[in-house]
């Protein structure tokens, strides 16, 4: 399965509170920075070396590819090529952005990036995937940042890489060399379960817990016409042909993980051997399970063909009541509302294993890179603009507050579309927000996560009156106290990297995987056929796969 | 002298054009190299290194090559019978229509689709053919189950093949329909002479005088056995109908541009140019041989 | 009794004519239907051909958003230049190869070359290099250039002019014509029909194709408005790499299919108004230079 990152942070999320007062601690940084080793000269630029956030002397441009923004918000006049936020970067460090390419469908820009490593024309800067990362580095096109970001990285940026004790940033490293910066993927992007809160009751139904509890509820919301309006028009459990994938929503993620099964992910098993999660016998009692649930109508019949849009659809007309999606998911189920205002969403740790645990493979903790081009003269204004970027986003510089104030414009309109934030920050965040909620007080929230406190209020006040704060309240308050359940049992890949073999073989991998496991569930397919996979999937290059691994995971 | 300066002329109106191919059609052919190549994109064609008929044996080796062969020739077999026959009829019938005003209108409407993109019609297609759209609920009419069309491997190349006819079936009658006025009338007078119906002359004048037409058609469409429609499907298809749906052209596209498996996609393309050129010049001189038709 | 079933055959053929054609028209018909229609009857699969509960509002949302224009602008750009260069570029190249090669003797070089141009490729990513090498990408001569040369029309017009009588030529040569005046005083004058055929061809080929613009152009703003279409309506699936709440809550917005079919209707719309004006021609234009005796 394909590993779409998922990490989700937001310009409101706070950095640790620690870190309030980073001016002081970023000259400190510089001062030592400045003491140990100044050995690059730049002559024409020498006053920029003192300080990571001071500005060039003369202007340095930089081209950047990098995925658009789908349904910008800007106001008028605006565009994510010239901005506040651009200009505020230009005005800080005298950089300039100038954009080589952009588009906003994800496979479209996978292509614009493939294109340009393809012709060896890349731009300065791109954001890219870890196959495009190592074709890159593979093609020798890629510029060293180590010195870079030791120099010029803001002690906020440091502190984000250094919150996951190194797994981030040694996994970018190639002969101790930094070619990218890569983003960090939080904890807590696993998938909980959705469900109607008003349905239940309606139905008087119990939360669900167990995986046959999920399947009784999902039987009784596609049966029992839970929205009393006298026909059967709701459907069951929500699903997407990508089937499982981390942090994606609708996936099925949790009902493999019940049955201890993770599919994509590389792990030990108890001979100490690695194995694929795709190919362990687990993976056959899951998918049977499924197949049974898809047989008796309790997953949406058509899941197959369902775009993320399809399934969001049907949420918001009131048709579904029950899916798997993140906790950020309360901004795409917030819209039930306004078809139905009865609509209550609640997020449940569900389903447990036969001992009570969800079980959880831990992210990887990274899936875009960062990346500089091979002879760009400046690498270190990169990681100046980023810099300067997350004083800006996470409002640690007051006046960046100022920029488009109360507009709600995306942070995707800075120009490094990075996400890198704490490991934990979902659920200390949530926690710093209950505590505030509960003492009607926001004092003690950092600058950034002031406006999700007050929508929060907001909507304890009025439930569901405003959606954009229902939506947050659901987010940040109902899905993130979630993500710290107590019933959740981590289980540590052994290795998230791609071999040779993998750039070579692993898409017909994926594809013999994801078109099997689709058959088996819809029934197009026996049960046993998953023999059969396995077979074909070892002697297809999945064999060479499983070995290289084994060797790199025991180094 | 005279005759000279013509001909001077005649290579001055061809450069333009001539030129336009040579930078945008001849120069990119160089690329094929990259189908023998180890590609390195730094490299370049120049300097990557030569791999000889590696990416081929690769491509051999996967079973997906059989797979996407076998479904673009029965796709694009499919599609050439059908968008034959239909139109043939369609012809026919629409040569009874007596009403030329009728007739007008009607050929007015059948045109249209041919002129409308694959991308506006996949989007109304899809449209249609979900569980709740429209051809579900007049199914649901009849009392039958709705059925999920685009991921259907029974489906999928039924709605292909019809989709298409559905397009160009209409546009397709101009050719029958030119070959229908040059038959002469005084067959058909004769015939009524004779006494014979309707249903005869149409089996013994019109049919016979169509057929011509109908192989050589058929004859020029073997160049066309492993062009199955590349935007008709890039834009309808899913995984779980690559089964039946994916074509050499929509697994190039993916391996090339979604995978940079830059060798492999080439490699793939080449076989498919090279397989269709041998074709359509052996249409081409069957055409000439039998019906000495000549298209250049 | 002849007549008797004569009446049963011909009401037969016209009830099965009819029914072909308004199977041809529902397509378009559904998507008007849809971009009049509520949102939610639409979500709830409750429209066929007739809108439910009408409403412009899908149309006053189109209004608002400049994108939609500005692709409608690369692409009227892109259809009247493309329009002009294919045009000159083919009636330039038919009227020399419409000669026989004892006239000209570089002619079957000529046509083996391009007939050669129209087989062969050398695929997507080396036809990408040479546009990206010659700094075309982004451009609108990205959209025109390469498609320049339609073979297909100049095969058609150079067909058309061959069924041209030798004594005209003659005739203009006689008065000290040159080919130039020949090509554009005798022949073009009588090659209306062939002219609006080719002319629309070429139209609807670059109203249509989406492709190109898509590999070609990088930033949307030069987008033509089939590659805006398609990436509005088929790939909203690009969520699954943006799992960003702020993300989420601006797609689940714009997932609208009412929205995407006031688009899709508003595009076909060119192609609708130009159609009838040039299909009276296209018909011989076809025939003519296509079937020969």
């Amino acid at each position: 399965m394909q590993l779409v990152m998922a990490a989700a942070l937001t310009a409101s999320l706070a950095a640790c509170s620690q870190n309030a007062n980073s001016g002081n601690g970023a000259n400190e940084q510089n001062a030592a920075a400045e003491g140990t080793g100044n050995t690059q000269n730049k002559p024409d630029n020498a006053a920029a070396d003192a300080d990571p956030l001071a500005p060039y002397e003369e202007t340095v441009t930089f081209t950047l590819g990098r995925q658009g923004v789908a349904g910008n918000n800007l106001p008028a006049g605006d565009t994510l090529e010239s901005n506040q936020f651009l200009k505020y970067v230009e005005d800080k460090l005298n950089i300039k952005v100038q954009y080589d390419f952009s588009v906003e469908d994800g496979e479209a820009y996978k292509q614009k990036v493939n294109l340009a490593i393809a012709s060896s024309q890349i731009p300065d800067v791109m954001i890219v995937d870890e196959n495009q990362y190592k074709q890159l580095a593979e093609a020798d096109m890629l510029a060293d940042l180590t010195e870079a970001y030791d120099k010029y990285a803001s002690p906020l940026i440091k502190q984000y890489y250094d919150s996951y004790n190194g797994r981030v940033l040694d996994a970018v490293k190639r002969d101790g060399k930094m070619l990218a910066l890569p983003d960090t993927n939080i904890a807590g992007n696993n998938q909980l379960l959705w469900v109607r809160g008003d349905w239940l009751k309606t139905l008087d139904l119990q939360a669900p817990s167990t995986l046959d509890e999920v399947a009784a509820v999902a039987k009784a919301f596609k049966e029992q016409d839970p929205d009393r309006n006298g026909a059967a028009d709701t459907v069951g459990l929500l699903g997407d042909p990508n089937l499982a994938t981390d942090g994606a929503f609708f996936t099925f993620d949790p009902i493999f993980a019940a049955y201890g099964a993770y599919p994509g992910y590389w792990l030990k098993d108890e001979s100490g051997a690695v194995v694929n999660g795709s190919i362990a016998p687990e993976m056959k009692d899951a998918l049977g399970k499924l197949r049974e649930m898809y047989a008796a109508g309790l997953i949406d019949e058509e899941f197959v063909t369902r775009k993320w849009n399809d399934n969001a659809a049907q949420v918001a007309s009131g048709k579904a009541g029950i899916l798997f999606a993140p906790w950020f998911a309360g901004w795409m189920l917030s819209d039930s509302v306004k078809n139905d205002a009865k609509a209550d969403w609640i997020a449940l740790t569900a389903p447990l294993d036969e001992s009570g645990k969800r079980n959880l493979a831990v992210s990887k903790p990274s899936g875009q890179y960062l990346v500089v081009r091979k002879g760009f003269e400046h690498p270190e204004a990169i990681v100046k603009t980023l810099s300067v970027q997350y004083e800006g986003l996470r409002l640690k510089d007051p006046a960046a507050a100022e920029l488009y104030k109360g507009l709600g414009v995306s942070w995707l309109n800075w120009p490094l579309n990075l996400q890198l934030n704490n490991e934990n920050t979902v659920y200390e965040g949530y926690l710093r927000l209950k505590s505030a909620v509960e003492a009607k007080d926001s004092a003690s929230l950092p600058a950034d996560q002031v406006p999700t406190y007050d929508s929060i209020v907001k909507n304890l006040e009025n439930p569901k009156q405003d959606i954009a704060a229902y939506a947050n309240y659901l987010a940040y308050y109902v899905g993130g106290s979630e993500v710290g359940s107590d019933k959740l049992n981590r289980i540590e890949p052994v290795f998230y990297g791609q071999t040779e073999t993998m750039a070579k073989k692993g898409t017909n991998l994926t594809k013999l995987e994801n078109e099997t496991f689709l058959k088996i569930i819809t029934g197009n397919a026996p049960l046993d056929s998953f023999d059969d996979f396995v077979a074909q999937w070892k002697k297809q290059g999945g064999d060479e796969i499983t070995q290289e691994v084994q060797q790199e995971a025991g180094q | 002298m005279r005759n000279r300066s013509f001909i001077l002329n005649y290579h001055l109106m061809l450069i333009p054009g001539a030129v336009l191919l040579f930078i945008f059609s001849i120069v990119p052919m160089f690329g094929v190299a990259i189908a023998f190549q180890d590609y390195i994109p730094t490299k370049g064609i120049f300097a990557s290194e030569w791999v000889g008929w590696e990416n081929f044996g690769y491509m051999f080796s996967l079973p997906d090559s059989k797979q996407i062969f076998v479904n673009t020739i029965s796709i694009a077999l499919m599609k050439i019978a059908a968008g034959l026959v239909v139109p043939f009829v369609f012809a026919l019938l629409l040569n009874e229509a007596r009403i030329v005003l009728f007739k007008r209108t009607i050929q007015t409407v059948v045109y249209l689709p041919h002129f409308m993109s694959w991308v506006i019609l996949s989007g109304i297609l899809i449209n249609m053919l979900t569980l709740d759209g429209l051809v579900n609920q007049i199914l649901s009419w009849f009392g039958r189950e709705p059925v999920m069309f685009l991921s259907s491997n029974a489906w999928f190349r039924p709605i292909l093949v019809a989709s298409d006819v559905w397009k160009e079936f209409g546009f397709s009658t101009i050719i029958y329909l030119a070959a229908l006025t040059s038959i002469n009338a005084s067959l058909y007078e004769a015939a009524s002479i004779d006494g014979a119906s309707r249903l005869q002359k149409l089996l013994y004048i019109t049919v016979p005088a169509l057929l011509p037409t109908v192989i050589l058609l058929a004859t020029l469409s073997l160049g066309n056995v492993l062009n199955a429609g590349f935007e008709q499907i890039l834009n309808l298809y899913n995984p779980l109908v690559y089964e039946t749906g994916d074509i050499i052209d929509t697994y190039v596209y993916r391996t090339g541009l979604q995978e940079m498996q830059f060798g492999l996609a080439t490699a793939v393309g080449l076989l498919k140019s090279a397989v269709s050129f041998i074709l359509i010049l052996i249409s081409y001189g069957l055409a000439y041989r039998y019906a000495n038709y000549r298209i250049f | 009794m002849v007549k008797e079933t004569n009446k049963i055959a011909d009401s037969g053929i016209y009830l099965i004519l009819a029914f072909s054609a308004l199977l041809c028209l529902a397509p378009i018909l559904y998507a008007v239907a849809l971009s009049f229609s509520d949102k939610a009857a639409a979500n709830a699969g409750l429209v066929y051909f007739w809108p439910v509960d009408f409403t412009l509002s899908s149309y006053k949302e189109v209004l608002g958003d400049r994108f939609f224009f500005i692709s409608f602008g690369v692409s009227v750009q892109r259809v009247v230049l493309g329009g002009i260069i294919n045009f000159l570029v083919t009636v330039l190249m038919a009227y020399p190869l419409s000669k026989s090669a004892r006239l000209f003797p570089g002619r079957n070089a000529y046509m083996w070359y391009m007939v050669f141009t129209m087989l062969f490729s050398g695929g997507l990513i080396p036809w990408y290099m040479t546009i990206s090498s010659l700094k075309m990408l982004d451009s609108i001569w990205a959209l025109v250039l390469p498609t320049a040369v339609p073979v297909f029309s100049v095969i058609l017009l150079m067909n058309f002019f061959r069924g041209i009588p030798k004594e005209l030529d003659e005739a203009a040569n006689m008065d000290g014509a040159g080919p130039w005046q020949t090509l554009f005083h005798i022949y073009l004058p009588t090659s209306v029909p062939s002219m609006a055929t080719i002319t629309l061809f070429s139209i609807v080929g670059h109203w249509n194709s989406f492709f190109d613009g898509m590999i070609l152009m990088n930033h949307k703003e030069n987008w033509p408005l089939q590659t805006y279409i398609q990436q509005l309506v088929l790939s909203l699936s690009s969520i699954m790499n943006t799992t960003d709440p702020e993300e989420i809550k601006r797609l689940s917005a714009i997932s609208n299919r009412t929205l995407s079919a006031a688009k899709v209707v508003l595009s076909m719309l060119p192609i609708l108004c130009i159609y009838p004006f040039l299909q009276r021609y296209f018909v011989s234009g076809i025939v003519l230079g296509a079937v020969k005796e």
